[in-house]
């Protein structure tokens, strides 16, 4: 079986619909962020989250309304996969009082089962702090470290390619996850497994445009008498059935955690499994479109 | 093939060492469904047959994340600014003022408590001396010292308190009995704890936030005591009926017990004494008057007090029994029968030794259960230094211990009233000494002698100095998993596995023939080299460890078809199969590294900012990709080399 092979598209020529379609997603992005924002988890926000058992023949809607009662705000609840469901409180206190009124609202107003905690999540204000920061020093320190790596190792030029397309990558990952909070049926909340994702996301990315610059370099030496434009062009010509083809694979094994992974990952695979769409999408008409115009700036200027 | 010998003995070794840290989770896998088929009986039997052999296999065995096997996953905080507040002499309106804002300012930026209290100080007060709210002469803080010297001393009381803290903190969990706690220290002022298939969240949450509080007690008359204990173990003589049912579950308990009474009696020699440089008589001999073996085997499994524990009367010291870390618990629960707590001599107290009195050849440690007096005679504020020393005729570690003026009063009292009787040393209800009282001891100079070794004698110090100083640990963040989302996880991430991996081993196939079979090959050797590195480095499998896992089976592909295509390519060229591939490999390798030493950067990244399970995940991301390019670079290489010039086989791919 092939795919895309002796592939001929014209894609660097037609790369301003890239710039459309970039440019809308990402207008959208920075949209939501500005306005709606981000939904965090309690791992950056701090508070109390708990999984109640024994619960996931019930309505959410009535857990949260007898949950409303007892602790006079309106509780986060959401279903929990076949455990039970979640509960999130922004009510300070006590972990133990409040676990026990979690308990003993649910019991009191679904009498004749066992409603129990199955697990516990606290973080406080402090440690809240601690983790955000780390998550910023996370995800910069390594769109630093790749920007170095790959300087080192081709240009400046690919380098600024290369983390221009991860600062798309990242961005419109984010967006999506702003414009679904409060609407997609699973956790969109950000959370430490989600800066895991999305540094996933920056290494996969990255992966695919590292292995197209790959090819224009070699091109460059190869083709010497070709415009840049064309090499640029020929190289992610060439590599293209292997972007498909990796792409399928890790697609393939992101969907399966996103059904099979349970609820826990079901966030972070969902982040994965956009990621990978949009790091396939952004090492073709994002990384490689920019080190076209950076070249030819340069060629102007020196012109 | 020639020349390939290196690699193919690279892979073996590899392959082999991978197998070898692997063994015991196999073994582990293999004996826990074994054991899961057994009846309940038949278990338990086999369980305590081979009770050593089985805690090596689960002790070197991949280790499971709480997330997976469910726990309680505790950060807690040593409160620093109100251990400054401690320290301070004095404490007039711009230390109050330093230390609120520098408390706040540890919330919300990067910086410790005693850094942002100094700078706030000084930014405030800028000829300002700390000096004057530290004075300290044991520690060399006076009137001249300045503002760096001071700050160094803090943030060395800070260190110790840390210290103290996962000390206090120890002390708690084993006494809770759980297997296998991990308690860490992490970063300046916190502590993680793990504590594995705990499920009681509030009693442990009670146990480690507790405030701990160093007091000295007396102790009950070892004559009086023996009566009692002779009570208690009446009392809990079983009815007929449920001695059968007991004696099955028991028997190994008191089997193990024999084995250890075999080891060695137990030295117990500390003395008090005033430290006028007189001459300790030297430590007794004592504790070898134990329990006959064969006695406790008889009586022991028909009495659940026997069963968790050895009494142990007639000693010198009140000791009221032995038991071995596992047991205590079950000791502790089976003391709490209010008619039992009557049978104790009044007044009279149950706690434990803070270091094991006996070790048994397969690991397992034994305590002993001391009767002390509940009313403490003296509280740890009238500590004011605590030393190690060591005696100038013999070099034999002691602890030197220095009292304020009211301590040193009712020191004086207490000694002369109760020479020849024991003081035990008490925190958190854990004696960590109990020396014997020589003398009177008048003017607060203390020593306590005959100790086994100095790691004795500065366990004794760090107990003392703690108790000096309160530490207040506060929970920060708490996960608990319970043990059926545990279990829930872990279904759900073996399917993710499989299923991941079978479906890119048929696109694979299907999508490059015969190559596609070689990559699988390859796919699974990354597996098992995956894991084998997990096991050999000791890291702990999480849920997101296994998503990183299925993760890597998606992208450890990548290599190959990398080299795959250009060898498509090559081939499309012209070149014969032979050169197609050569020039596959080479043409494809400085892709395949940048882009996995990139992704390896990151994955160096995520380890080092990311908490708990996401260090998980980091860790199988990188040990992936190790793997894969290993196999993608060298054994899948191999292959081809073998099966195109050694056997002449035409390989498609695809």
């Amino acid at each position: 079986m092939r795919l895309f092979e002796n592939a001929d598209y014209s894609l660097i020529p037609n790369r301003r619909i890239g710039y459309i379609i970039s440019g809308t997603l990402l207008a959208i992005s920075i949209l939501s962020l500005l306005t709606k924002g981000l939904a965090l988890g309690i791992d950056f926000r701090g508070g109390m989250e708990f999984v109640v058992g024994n619960t996931t023949d019930l309505n959410t809607v009535d857990v949260r309304s007898a949950l409303t009662e007892s602790f006079e705000e309106e509780p986060e609840v959401k279903r929990f996969g076949d455990v039970g469901h979640l509960v999130r409180i922004s009510k300070k206190g006590d972990i133990t009082t409040m676990e026990n009124q979690v308990v003993s609202a649910l019991n009191a107003q679904f009498s004749g089962r066992d409603i129990a905690i199955e697990s516990t999540n606290v973080v406080g204000p402090r440690f809240a702090e601690d983790l955000k920061r780390g998550a910023i020093y996370a995800v910069l320190g390594a769109l630093l470290v790749v920007f170095l790596y790959i300087m080192v190792r081709f240009e400046w030029r690919y380098s600024l390619g290369a983390v221009a397309a991860l600062v798309h990558d990242v961005t419109i990952t984010l967006g999506i996850f702003s414009v679904l909070a409060g609407i997609a049926p699973f956790s969109v909340q950000i959370d430490q497994s989600l800066i895991a994702a999305f540094l996933t996301i920056v290494g996969y990315s990255l992966n695919d445009t590292v292995v197209v610059f790959d090819r224009v370099r070699e091109y460059v030496n190869l083709f010497k008498t070709e415009a840049f434009d064309e090499i640029v062009n020929r190289s992610i010509n060439a590599t293209l059935s292997r972007t498909v083809v990796t792409s399928l694979t890790t697609l393939i094994v992101v969907t399966i955690l996103f059904v099979f992974g349970g609820e826990v990952l079901r966030g972070f695979s969902f982040a994965l499994i956009v990621g990978v769409v949009i790091g396939t999408y952004s090492s073709i008409f994002v990384a490689s479109p920019t080190i076209v115009e950076l070249n030819r700036r340069l060629e102007k200027s020196a012109a | 093939m020639q020349g390939n010998g290196f690699k193919v003995g690279l892979t073996i070794f590899f392959v082999g060492l991978c197998g070898f840290y692997l063994f015991p989770s196999v073994q582990n896998l293999y004996v826990s469904y074994k054991m899961n088929n057994m009846p309940e009986e038949e278990r338990v039997e086999y369980r305590e047959d081979n009770r050593q052999w089985l805690q090596q296999v689960d002790a070197s065995s991949l280790n499971l994340g709480l997330d997976l096997q469910g726990g309680m996953h505790v950060t807690l905080e040593v409160e620093i600014g109100n251990l400054l507040n401690q320290l301070a002499v004095n404490k007039d309106e711009a230390f109050q003022q330093a230390l609120r804002t520098a408390e706040q300012r540890a919330e919300e930026e990067n910086v410790s408590v005693v850094e942002a209290f100094v700078e706030e100080f000084e930014a405030e007060n800028p000829d300002g001396r700390l000096s004057r709210y530290f004075r300290n002469q044991g520690e060399d803080i006076t009137r001249r010292s300045s503002n760096d010297e001071v700050q160094e001393y803090l943030q060395g009381q800070a260190d110790t308190a840390v210290q103290n803290g996962i000390q206090v903190v120890r002390n708690r969990v084993n006494q809770y009995g759980v297997t296998e706690p991990s308690i860490q220290r992490q970063g300046d002022e916190r502590i993680v704890v793990e504590l594995p298939g705990v499920s009681d969240r509030e009693r442990v949450r009670d146990l480690l936030e507790s405030a701990s509080q160093l007091t000295f007690h007396l102790m009950a008359n070892p004559q009086q005591l023996g009566e009692s204990v002779q009570r208690m173990i009446e009392y809990y003589e079983p009815t007929a009926e449920d001695s059968a049912r007991i004696a099955e579950a028991q028997a190994a308990d008191t089997a193990a017990m024999e084995a250890s009474t075999d080891t060695s009696g137990v030295t117990e020699g500390t003395e008090l004494a005033a430290s006028s440089g007189q001459e300790a008589s030297g430590g007794q001999q004592q504790g070898t008057a134990l329990t006959e073996p064969g006695e406790s085997a008889q009586t022991g499994p028909q009495n659940s007090l026997l069963a968790a524990m050895q009494p142990m009367p007639g000693q010198e010291q009140p000791i009221i029994g032995r038991a071995f870390a596992s047991d205590t618990s079950r000791v502790n629960e089976l003391l709490q029968d209010p008619s039992v707590q009557n049978m104790l001599p009044p007044g009279i107290e149950p706690m434990w030794t803070a270091s094991p009195v006996l070790t048994t050849e397969d690991g397992r440690e034994a305590f002993h259960l001391l009767a002390v007096r509940a009313e403490p005679e003296l509280t740890g504020e009238v500590v004011t230094e605590a030393s190690v020393q060591f005696d100038r005729q013999t070099n034999e570690p002691k602890v030197s211990i220095t009292m304020n003026s009211d301590g040193a009063r009712r020191w004086d009292r207490i000694t002369a009233a109760n020479i020849g009787n024991r003081v035990s040393i008490v925190l958190d209800d854990i004696v960590y000494s109990s020396p014997n009282i020589q003398s009177r001891i008048s003017g607060g100079r203390t020593e306590i002698t005959g100790l086994e070794s100095r790691q004795e004698a500065s366990d004794i110090v760090t107990v003392l100095q703690s108790g000096r100083l309160q530490t207040d640990l506060n929970i920060i963040s708490e996960r608990t998993v319970g043990p059926s989302l545990g279990e829930e996880s872990t279904r759900a991430g073996f399917i993710s596995v499989v299923a991941g991996f079978l479906l890119v081993v048929l696109f694979m196939i299907m999508y490059y023939r015969t190559a596609g079979v070689v990559a699988d090959i390859a796919l699974l050797l990354n597996l098992i080299l995956i894991m084998g590195i997990l096991a050999g480095f000791g890291a702990t499998l999480t849920l997101p460890g296994i998503a990183g896992i299925v993760l890597t089976i998606g992208m450890a592909v990548d290599a190959n078809v990398l080299v795959y295509d250009r060898v498509r390519e090559e081939q499309a060229t012209g070149k014969t199969l032979r050169a197609a591939i050569n020039a596959g490999y080479e043409q494809s390798l400085s892709a395949i590294l940048d882009a996995n030493i990139t992704t390896f950067f990151v994955g160096v990244i995520l380890y080092s900012f990311g908490v708990g399970p996401i260090k998980g995940f980091a860790v199988t991301l990188m040990a992936g990709i190790l793997a894969s390019l290993f196999t993608a670079i060298i054994v899948t290489r191999i292959i081809f080399d073998y099966m195109v010039e050694d056997r002449r086989m035409q390989v498609s791919y695809g």
